[in-house]
């Protein structure tokens, strides 16, 4: 079963505002086709913004630059969204 | 199944207001190394202390500290003395954190206190420049008044004037009442007036010349004879037309003690003079002695000295050339302190002798022999003392008894 792993943010993660600050993941499996990749911002569950939409499927990094307008919090996370097509061509 | 969607959510993490640093004083201007500068900065998104440094070019270094880790705000820098004449840049940052700072804006100049002032401008004590005691010191011209209601000297005062000889000297002068002395240094070349004023009294005049310069009669400034001397070294020739030496000399030659005095010195082997010896200039002083000799007198007292008597005869031959002899005996009538050792030797061995007997010491005259019965073609006797500090040997008689 496809899954994304979160490299970076992490827990001790702390980004200034108007920092440019690299997010990154890993996927699982390499093989099969990944599709394209949207990344959300969350402040605890409230939907803040969407950082990228549209990134390619390939893509497992995304270099951001951090709004000033944010509020300063510690309890933000991203999101990814994407899917993932092993190939079997619908077989279970 | 073919497709499917997946989806991830980080870790929470944080954002934050971005740590930062301004240095808000100074950012530009010029100030006195004497001069105290309030250094003034404002941080935001941080409360730990901070670090004042500068540098002379815009790029931060840790170099040169002014402060570390202070807590507190604004900074009163005292700019050393050391930077007078620099340009520097002020740096703040957050203590430890050399992502969170923020320098000057642009240089700032650090000069050294000078400040010029005439009389006539009024010197306050809130002069920011200069609250420490200082000593001032001011020139004028001899036009000048001084009147003693000038406000920044209240202390005595030495008033020191230097002139030319060409300025004239009145008594009228206020600012000296003293005794003075005149002091004027003049070269050769200067000619000298009788009309100076400056200098009234009897003057000795000095000069000094190198050996090389021409001495004329008519130099105006040296009419009094002059003993001319003159430092040579051995190496140097010593020519006699040199007009700077016709007088009679005293050759003076100083050794240290560590020097040896070897005797192949040409110059100082046993070369004695009478002192009445005339000394000609012609004397090159390093004549070689043709012949030397060596004297000693034997001083019993000294325990270092002492005497050894040694007598011999030549070959003897009793006999015709070609034919031997036999010698009996040898006898001696002698007086002496010490023993005598009496050696024959014969037919041209020195180096052996063929009889050897030691007579002893005897204060008063006696005899002694040794018998032989030998037979030579020739022969010869030695008699010799032990070395010792008497050299009391008398030898009244030998006889030899042969047989042809």
């Amino acid at each position: 079963m496809a899954s994304i792993s979160f490299i970076s943010p992490s827990s001790s993660t702390a980004w200034d505002k108007e920092d440019t600050v690299t997010i990154s993941w890993s996927k699982t499996p390499l093989s099969g086709t990944w599709g394209d990749q949207v990344l959300y911002l969350y402040k605890g569950t409230t939907y803040i913004q969407t950082i990228v939409s549209n990134l390619s499927g390939t893509a497992s990094s995304y270099s951001w630059t951090i709004p000033e307008t944010l509020d300063s919090a510690s309890n933000y996370t991203i999101q990814v969204h994407t899917t993932h097509d092993d190939g079997n061509g619908g077989s279970p | 199944m073919a497709v499917s969607n997946v989806n991830a959510t980080s870790q929470q993490f944080t954002i934050q207001d971005p740590q930062t640093v301004v240095l808000t004083s100074p950012n530009s201007g010029t100030y006195t190394y004497l001069q105290n500068i309030s250094i003034q900065w404002s941080k935001s998104n941080f409360t730990e202390n901070v670090d004042l440094y500068w540098t002379t070019s815009s790029t931060f270094s840790t170099s040169n500290i002014i402060t570390s880790n202070f807590n507190s705000h604004p900074y009163s820098w005292d700019v050393p003395s050391s930077l007078s004449g620099v340009s520097i840049y002020i740096w703040v940052r957050k203590t430890g954190d050399s992502t969170v700072k923020d320098s000057s804006n642009n240089a700032i100049s650090i000069t050294s206190v000078t400040i010029s002032r005439t009389i006539a401008e009024p010197i306050t004590t809130s002069d920011s420049w200069s609250k420490t005691t200082g000593l001032w010191k001011i020139l004028r011209t001899i036009a000048e008044g001084i009147t003693p209601s000038d406000s920044w000297t209240k202390t005595p005062r030495v008033w020191k004037y230097l002139r030319t000889i060409a300025e004239g000297v009145t008594a009228s002068d206020s600012w000296s009442k003293t005794t003075r002395i005149w002091k004027h240094l003049r070269t050769i070349a200067e000619p000298m007036p009788v009309s100076d004023t400056d200098s009234a009294t009897s003057r000795l005049w000095i000069k000094i010349r190198a050996i090389s310069e021409s001495l004329s009669a008519s130099d105006t400034d040296s009419v009094t004879p002059r003993l001319w001397k003159k430092l040579r070294t051995i190496a140097e020739p010593m020519t006699v037309s040199e007009t700077d030496s016709s007088v009679s000399r005293l050759w003076k030659k100083i050794r240290t003690i560590a020097d040896q005095l070897n005797p192949i010195d040409t110059s100082s082997e046993g070369h004695l003079r009478l002192i009445d010896e005339a000394i000609a200039i012609t004397d090159s002083w390093t004549k070689t002695i043709e012949s030397k000799g060596t004297v000693y007198e034997l001083n019993a007292s000294n325990g270092d000295e002492s005497f050894q008597a040694l007598y011999k005869t030549g070959w003897i031959m009793p006999n015709n050339i070609g034919k031997n002899s036999i010698i009996r005996r040898v006898n001696l009538d002698y007086l002496s302190d010490n023993d005598i050792t009496l050696k024959i030797f014969k037919d041209d061995d020195i180096s052996t002798a063929f009889a050897t007997k030691t007579l002893p010491a005897s204060s008063t005259a006696t005899h002694g022999s040794i018998r032989l019965g030998t037979r030579v073609k020739y022969f010869l006797i030695s008699i010799e003392t032990t070395q010792s500090a008497s050299e009391n040997v008398h030898i009244e008689r030998i006889e030899i008894e042969v047989d042809n």
